[in-house]
């Protein structure tokens, strides 16, 4: 199949930069959809982006479609001709597919003979296919958010202003609302301008013409260019912040790091203020000194080449200088009240409009806080975390937090510590209480800490369900799964075994819920489904995360041990023979009539019922103590061992299902003790599946 | 062309010339308080309906809770925006801005000239855009919208609208670090004529403002505006709009509106803005009853 090297390039007015590398992602995928559908074969595809423009490029675009020969199925005969005359049926059949009666034949399919007609399908071309292909491929990518501009029906995340589209030398004839595209791209808005022709589509080609017009093309390229530049100005490679590259990566397209100084009194802030000072505002790199302090310098990402250096860096320094005055002014202001101070003023900060404020929700959370101290068992953490709790959210009054929202916590354990003058536990609880921020984020490195976290999640959790805010679907605006998973993974990490029901309903009390049993029921199914994400993100097969979750999950550090312990064991023969005992029982359970739960040993006639009974009685309190003491490896063993071989003894030589009903309640009871037993103490093995037997067993 | 360091009230005589030669109406500021150029009823109503519009003026704009008593660098009870509609959009947008600031003799070869992500809206006159901020070696110096909607109504065709921080880019042109040292003309200062203004509005709005009697002013506002559109008379009613808006804002300032009771005087005001702006598509009769 002939092919020829496809350039698609969208040329737009300075795109967000978060938008940029999912929009490429998308071009590529929708790109590729819609050539499968077109069925034009794609190969070597590669795309590339700067603010300004999305390209798309592939080496090989076959020419033409590939032609098939399909046929296509039309009347019966028996209908199709009336004494050998054609009826109207035939005659549309014909026209339909562009043939005369006479090209038509005649297939018996299933046992009837039908006119059918052979026809050739595909060999459209490219060039022909691709100007509307390539409009339904631009109407499709999407953006978080979009608009129209000037008279157009467009809709993208800014307005596009060019459009080249190159299939070998040639111009795709694209016309988008009006924009046509051609082979015209532009270089670097100030330091290129005009536009660049295209002779053909050459990928190589193009990354040289926009280099050569200031522009570098590939976001991995500028990414290199700004670090190898950071560490020429003498940024510490080790203390580069690859995010914050990332990103100005993503707002240039000829990156040029230009070194600016503040005073050396500015100094005198704290560190975290600097840095979200520089980082957040002014998307600038903060300088280390070898002992790792920080200097009273920064590098920016121009957009330029710096013929001009002394301009460009000036305009920076007093940029960059007017922040750090606010943000010193606002150290002194705050310095001089008391986080103790501000808390009455939390009675006019609103948590939630329905929720109250959070000078409320300060004293729901203290009282939890205090609870889940008594509940793992360090009562002598009530001082620190009820401390702790009181003044956790009285760094919102403040002006630093008004001006860097993303510092609380952080403010309030640096206040806490030099303007309160609180213990390090206290202070440190503060700012713990808000982690984990994100899924990659540090947990609570203290007790109190996870304490505090863990008692104002729940009390998030629970309220945002009480009042109809809870995840619905996609839409989850207060990030309650995050906070969710959080704290579980706060309780696993903690290694803290309390029952989360008893949790929810403590934190229930804080709220007047009108129906307080559909809020804790909605919160158990929201961490019911985190603690299943949990195990999946630990890489817990899917058959060990319902095996442990099926018994409760209620004390969630006990499912993850296990969950792990299992997936250790999972490979070996002790596991699977563990396994069979539960799933024996299972299988004969499983469909057998309702028994009653107790077992009568009266009623046993065959010796090896006692003998199970018994053995079983040993095996169930081994089971217990080895729980208790989280011996997983343990519990395995004790079912793989001598009891599996009495368990298979028992099934060789007694008929559960024997006629007399009385008997045959009776075993099955036994069987279902063991079964139950197994899964409250250990885990539900029998769901656990092993490699070849899933046909096997839906048997 | 000059080459002395331009003056304010030289950088706004050349904005007016160089937006006036591309065919925009030069208007004059409108008359009532208000916090932005925006709600001047050349842009109000202006980029509503479909018939094709441009305009430009200085808009001296009302911030109470950024008042600082003259004493802060930046931050202003009032500033002075020159405020541009452009109605359609033209393909050229960036390029016609670009091209203003080397009118006013800013070098946008040799400075770091950035268009960052900005979404803009005003939740009180329903309207919404997106487009940037302009940054001058990291210096906001215009905000830049294509606008989407305005009074709830989806905007066709869509205008921009080019906002002119005039204080922040004199100072970047002087090269001053302060707003009351930048040069208004030749030997007098812009603290010279505004540092009275700054301090004794800053001290009335935040501590000289009768709470109660501004209730009142809002109440009676809102239905003085109710009473305009009533007798379909618009642009009164939209001047009521205007003052109940500013002492929204007064009031806001003094934190006397609670988070809670902020989103209901919003839409207090929004709801005003709605009808004004669908009294006004009814009987529109072109662009002359814009101003």
């Amino acid at each position: 199949m002939r092919s020829k090297p496809f350039l698609f390039e969208i040329g737009v007015e300075e795109l967000p930069a978060s938008y940029l590398a999912p929009y490429a992602e998308q071009l590529a995928r929708i790109f590729t959809e819609e050539c499968a559908q077109a069925r034009l074969a794609v190969t070597k595809m590669t795309t590339a982006w700067t603010p300004r423009r999305l390209v798309l490029y592939c080496e090989k675009l076959a020419e033409r479609q590939p032609v098939t020969e399909d046929e296509v199925k039309g009347p019966p005969v028996s209908i199709a001709f009336h004494n050998g005359i054609p009826s109207r049926a035939a005659e549309a059949f014909a026209a339909k597919v562009g043939q005369t009666l006479d090209q038509l034949e005649r297939r018996v399919i299933a046992g009837k003979e039908y006119l059918v007609a052979r026809v050739m399908r595909g060999g459209a071309k490219a060039l022909d296919l691709l100007p509307s292909l390539l409009v339904r491929v631009i109407r499709k990518l999407r953006a978080p958010k979009t608009m129209r501009w000037d008279d157009k029906p467009t809709v993208f995340a800014r307005p596009i202003r060019w459009l080249v589209a190159l299939y070998g030398a040639r111009v795709v004839p694209l016309d988008l609302d009006g924009l046509h595209a051609g082979r015209l791209t532009r270089g670097h808005r100030f330091l290129s301008p005009g536009v660049i022709s295209l002779r053909k589509a050459d990928y190589d080609a193009l990354r040289d013409r926009l280099y050569r017009a200031h522009v570098i093309l590939e976001a991995e390229e500028r990414e290199r260019e700004i670090e190898r530049q950071l560490v020429a100005h003498g940024a510490r490679p080790d203390r580069i912040d690859r995010t914050l590259v990332r990103l100005c990566a993503n707002l240039v397209e000829w990156p040029s790091v230009v070194r600016g100084q503040f005073p050396q009194e500015m100094l005198e802030l704290p560190e975290v203020v600097l840095v979200t000072a520089l980082k957040k505002h002014q998307h600038s790199f903060c300088l280390y000194d070898d002992t790792g302090n920080l200097c009273a310098g920064f590098l920016a990402v121009a957009n330029n080449d710096l013929r001009d250096e002394e301009l460009i860096r000036s305009g920076y320094e007093r940029v960059v200088v007017a922040r750090l005055a606010d943000a010193r002014f606002f150290w002194n202001e705050d310095r001089a009240k008391k986080l103790a101070d501000r808390v009455d003023a939390l009675k006019k900060v609103v948590f939630q409009e329905k929720l109250g404020t959070y000078y409320e929700k300060s004293h729901r959370v203290r009282c939890l806080a205090e609870y889940l101290a008594t509940l793992i068992g360090r009562d002598d953490l009530k001082p620190v975390v009820s401390r702790a709790a009181t003044l956790a959210r009285a760094d919102l009054t403040t002006a630093m937090v008004f001006e860097f929202p993303e510092l609380q916590g952080t403010m309030g354990r640096i206040y806490a510590r030099v303007v309160d003058g609180e213990p390090e536990e206290v202070s440190a609880a503060i700012e713990e209480m808000y982690q984990p921020r994100g899924a990659e984020d540090a947990l609570p490195s203290t007790v109190a800490g996870a304490v505090l976290s863990v008692a104002d999640k729940i009390d998030t959790l629970v309220g945002c369900c009480a009042v109809g805010l809870g995840p619905t679907g996609s839409a989850d605006p207060y990030a309650l799964r995050r906070q969710a998973l959080g704290l579980l993974r706060i309780i696993v990490a903690q290694g803290w075994h309390f029952s989360l029901a008893d949790l929810i309903s403590t934190a229930l009390k804080g709220y007047h819920a009108p129906q307080p049993d559909s809020v804790a029921q909605q919160v158990q199914q929201l961490l019911h489904g985190r603690m299943e994400t949990l195990l999946r993100d630990e890489g817990v097969r899917y058959d060990v995360i319902n095996a442990v979750i099926a018994p409760g999950w209620n004390d969630a550090s006990r499912v993850v041990a296990t969950a792990r312990a299992l997936m250790k064991l999972l490979p070996t023969p002790e596991f699977q023979r563990a396994c069979t005992v539960v799933e024996r029982c299972h299988n004969i359970t499983r469909d057998a009539e309702e028994t009653p739960e107790d077992v009568r040993p009266e009623l046993f006639t065959h010796e090896q019922e006692n003998i199970l009974w018994t053995h079983w009685h040993t095996v169930h309190s081994e089971l217990q103590r080895a729980r208790a003491a989280g011996d997983i490896p343990a519990a395995v063993a004790l079912l793989a061992g001598e009891f599996h071989n009495t368990l298979h003894t028992f099934f060789d030589q007694v008929l559960v299902m024997e006629e007399d009903a009385r008997l045959r309640r009776n075993r099955l009871a036994l069987v279902r003790a063991i079964r139950t037993g197994v899964c409250q103490e250990l885990a539900d093995l029998a769901r656990i599946v092993f490699e070849g037997e899933e046909n096997a067993r839906r048997k | 062309m000059s080459v002395a360091r331009p003056t304010l009230q030289r950088i706004i005589m050349q904005l007016q010339e160089y937006w006036g030669n591309l065919g925009c109406v030069i208007a004059q500021p409108y008359d009532e308080e208000v916090g932005a150029g925006t709600f001047h009823t050349a842009t109000f109503f202006g980029v509503l309906g479909p018939a094709p519009w441009r305009v430009a003026y200085v808009q001296p704009s009302r911030r109470p809770a950024d008042g600082r008593y003259g004493e802060n660098p930046n931050r202003l009870y009032q500033h002075h925006q020159f405020q541009v509609i452009v109605k359609p959009s033209p393909a050229d947008a960036q390029d016609l801005y670009l091209e203003s600031l080397r009118a006013l003799g800013i070098d946008t070869r040799h400075h770091d000239i950035r268009f960052e992500e900005d979404d803009w809206e005003s939740p009180t006159l329903g309207a919404t855009g997106l487009g940037w901020q302009v940054l001058c070696d990291g210096t906001e110096i215009t905000q830049f919208t294509y606008f989407q909607q305005m009074a709830g109504y989806e905007l066709s065709p869509v205008s921009v609208e080019y906002t002119y921080g005039l204080e922040r880019i004199a100072a970047f042109i002087q090269g001053v670090d302060h707003v009351m040292d930048v040069e208004w003309v030749e030997g007098v200062t812009y603290g010279q004529l505004r540092k009275r203004f700054e301090y004794e509005l800053s001290v009335y709005s935040f501590s000289g403002a009768d709470l109660s009697r501004h209730w009142q002013l809002f109440n009676c506002a809102e239905e003085e505006c109710r009473a305009a559109l009533a007798a379909r008379l618009v642009l009164p009613a939209y001047e009521w709009l205007m003052k109940c808006s500013h002492w929204f804002n007064v009031l806001d300032a003094r934190g006397a509106i609670s988070v809670t009771e902020r989103t209901g005087y919003i839409a207090r005001i929004r709801s005003m803005a709605r009808e004004c702006a669908s009294l006004y598509l009814d009987g529109s009769t072109g662009q002359g009853a814009n101003l």
